[in-house]
């Protein structure tokens, strides 16, 4: 089932005097359960596609529809609405809220959402164990490792039960033990609950273990593998 | 919402020394202001009370044109409904005077003096003349003698049973004339105040003066200040106003007014600049917390957290400070203004002498109000409002990408 439709997609950044095309005519698409690693030389328009996905930047022309509906038209708590109910986001350096302890920050989504205490307090364990943190509910951000704070992250992305899960360059931060730790993380919840992850990296055992690799170059698709 | 709450509670000890500077900022203020405050309406009140009692009253009850024109011939006759219907106000006792300049002699000396007819009991409700006595008796309702004060009694050369010689106009320009046994000496802290004043019976002074039941004028008395505004309307609404005329004490004595209103609007500039010191001292506070979280809020917003809520869980956090502050403030001003209330501060040296003068008791009195604590209250969440949202409105225009983008 495909849930994400690129059309035409194109961002133009002006710098200075120089035009920057850093996404060019882009289709592409998603199906419900992909592990797609986005890839591609620095600049090369990585952040810019995930922004777009994520409904965080506009494109200048173009459409991004999930689940058949234009997303690109939304606007203002429309579009606020839309992120939280739609998609989960890892970002690069974890941004968990530091005055929140591990609990909470996946709690917290939930809330927005107005899911009941009783029912956000259960499904944030239960999804901080399945990150493997079972244990570090109640640290604060600051007394987790940044792999532990990085699940900490994924955990709150997968809380809001969203239809897909972004995330830029999610080991771009961490060791190579924790980076392999989190893929595994990311991997099982992917076989195991079909949840779609879309994530840039240049990371080249993050891409190893993606089943489908699109690499960007200038703003554009140079090529779209998918592993069988 | 208990959830913003707390969010809001956590942020705010992030940064413990500059919260704990911000809170001292406003409890400082409050309690300066409240302190001020306190010391400066209890000074007018007690300008009032003094006032009030040294003589006026709370208001008076005139023929209409006495006030511009005071004389025998402005005397006014008042009616037993008019009276009983007056004294029914609650809380207020009326004391009816007959007063006019005369003059005394004793032996060979005369002087100027302000002679009033009195009913004493009302008189002493009032002003507490019967402390001032220091020599002799109290005049009884239909007393024949006189109360002379001491200076006056000194320049005539008069003492306690000599005969007093009194001289002036009566109503409808008759002339007045009696002789009165001094039956007591009172006396004035005011040297002014002392050489002239004698008290006599009203019905004495009706006589005196061929008045028949006629007064120049009524003061009112009240239990309570705050009965004011209620007894003034009753008693206007009792007089025929084309007859009479019914006075405060204000309209009788505007430059008091003055010199409350003039003190207090530099009390309040002081006030105002001490406001401006915590708003910007909050300004400052909340423009760093959005510099330092403009990531974090960034986040929040990309999570799905309207920019409406961060401004709201913003303001939530600079109004704890506000609380607290204010709290603070009243907790520590409070047991100070109460401690004053009960130990006035007594002033020494020339001030109190000044005061004396007046025939004031020289104390520096305090006022305890709610209504003074709920405007300090309000005008520093105002302060803290208007503080907070300047600033975080950069919250709405704050794009998400670069906020996060490291
Ligand atoms: N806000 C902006 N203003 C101007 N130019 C921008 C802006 N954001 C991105 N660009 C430009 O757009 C192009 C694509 O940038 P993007 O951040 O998407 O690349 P990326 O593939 O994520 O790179 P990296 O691997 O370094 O993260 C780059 O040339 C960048 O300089
Ligand atoms: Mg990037």
């Amino acid at each position: 089932m495909k849930i994400i439709e690129i059309n035409h997609l194109t961002k133009i950044y002006q710098a200075g005097d120089i035009q920057v095309r850093a996404l060019d005519n882009i289709d592409l698409s998603f199906e419900q359960g992909e592990f797609a690693a986005v890839v591609g030389p620095s600049g090369s328009g990585k952040t810019t596609f995930l922004n777009m996905l994520g409904g965080l930047d506009k494109p200048d022309s173009g459409e991004i529809k999930v689940d058949g509906q234009s997303i690109t038209s939304l606007k203002g708590s429309k579009l606020v609405n839309y992120r939280l109910q739609n998609i989960g986001f890892v970002f690069q350096s974890y941004n968990l809220i530091p005055v929140l302890s591990a609990l909470e920050n996946v709690e917290l989504i939930m809330h927005l959402q107005g899911i009941n205490k009783t029912e956000r307090r259960k499904r944030a364990i239960e999804l901080l164990e399945a990150v493997g943190l079972g244990d570090r509910l109640n640290s604060r951000p600051s007394k987790l490792s940044g792999g532990q704070q990085q699940r900490v992250a994924v955990a709150r992305a997968l809380a809001s039960k969203p239809r897909f899960i972004l995330a830029d360059e999610p080991t771009a931060n961490l060791d190579s033990v924790s980076a392999q730790t989190l893929l595994e993380i990311m991997e099982k919840l992917n076989k195991e609950e079909n949840i779609t992850f879309i994530f840039s990296t240049h990371d080249q055992r993050v891409v190893n273990r993606a089943r489908r690799i699109i690499t960007m170059e200038d703003g554009k698709i140079k090529s779209d593998e998918t592993k069988i | 919402m208990f959830e913003y709450f707390k969010l809001a509670w956590r942020n705010l000890w992030r940064n413990r020394r500059r919260t704990i500077i911000t809170v001292t900022s406003v409890l400082f203020a409050v309690f300066f202001s409240l302190v001020m405050r306190a010391f400066q309406l209890g000074s007018y009140e007690n300008m009032v009370i003094n006032t009030v009692h040294s003589h006026s009253g709370y208001f008076q009850i005139h023929a209409k044109g006495y006030q511009d024109n005071p004389g025998m011939n402005n005397a006014m006759q008042l009616s037993d409904n008019d009276l009983s219907a007056i004294k029914n106000i609650p809380g207020l006792t009326i004391a009816r005077r007959a007063e006019s300049f005369v003059l005394v002699s004793y032996n060979s000396r005369t002087r100027g003096a302000l002679l009033t007819g009195i009913v004493p009991e009302n008189e002493d409700q009032l002003t507490g003349l019967k402390k001032r006595l220091i020599q002799g008796n109290f005049l009884t309702a239909n007393d024949n003698g006189v109360l002379v004060s001491s200076k006056l009694a000194d320049l005539l050369g008069i003492a306690l049973g000599d005969s007093l010689v009194v001289l002036g106009q009566g109503f409808q320009g008759v002339s007045a004339a009696g002789i009165f046994p001094v039956t007591g000496i009172i006396k004035f802290p005011s040297p002014e105040l002392d050489k002239q004043m004698i008290f006599i019976s009203l019905p004495a002074a009706q006589e005196l003066f061929s008045l028949e039941n006629r007064l120049t004028s009524a003061a009112i008395n009240l239990d309570d200040n705050k009965l004011m505004p209620e007894a003034l309307a009753q008693c206007k609404a009792i007089m025929d106003t084309s007859k009479y005329e019914v006075l405060t004490w204000e309209e009788m004595m505007p430059e008091i007014v003055q010199q409350i209103e003039g003190d207090n609007a530099s009390g309040l500039i002081m006030l105002g600049i001490l406001y401006m010191i915590v708003a910007f001292g909050i300004f400052g506070t909340v423009l760093m917390m959005t510099a330092e979280r403009r990531r974090e809020s960034g986040v929040l917003i990309a999570l799905g957290m309207k920019k409406r809520l961060l401004l709201f869980i913003q303001i939530v956090e600079m109004q704890i400070i506000g609380i607290i502050g204010i709290a603070g403030g009243m907790l520590f001003a409070t047991p100070l203004i109460y401690y004053y209330l009960y130990h006035p501060i007594r002033m020494t040296g020339d001030m109190a002498k000044a005061m004396l003068e007046f025939g004031f008791e020289p104390i520096m009195p305090v006022y305890l109000g709610w209504d003074y604590y709920l405007s300090q209250a309000l005008v520093i969440f105002s302060i803290v409002i208007i503080a907070t949202l300047i600033p975080a409105f950069s919250i709405f225009k704050l794009t998400v990408i670069k906020a996060i983008r490291k």
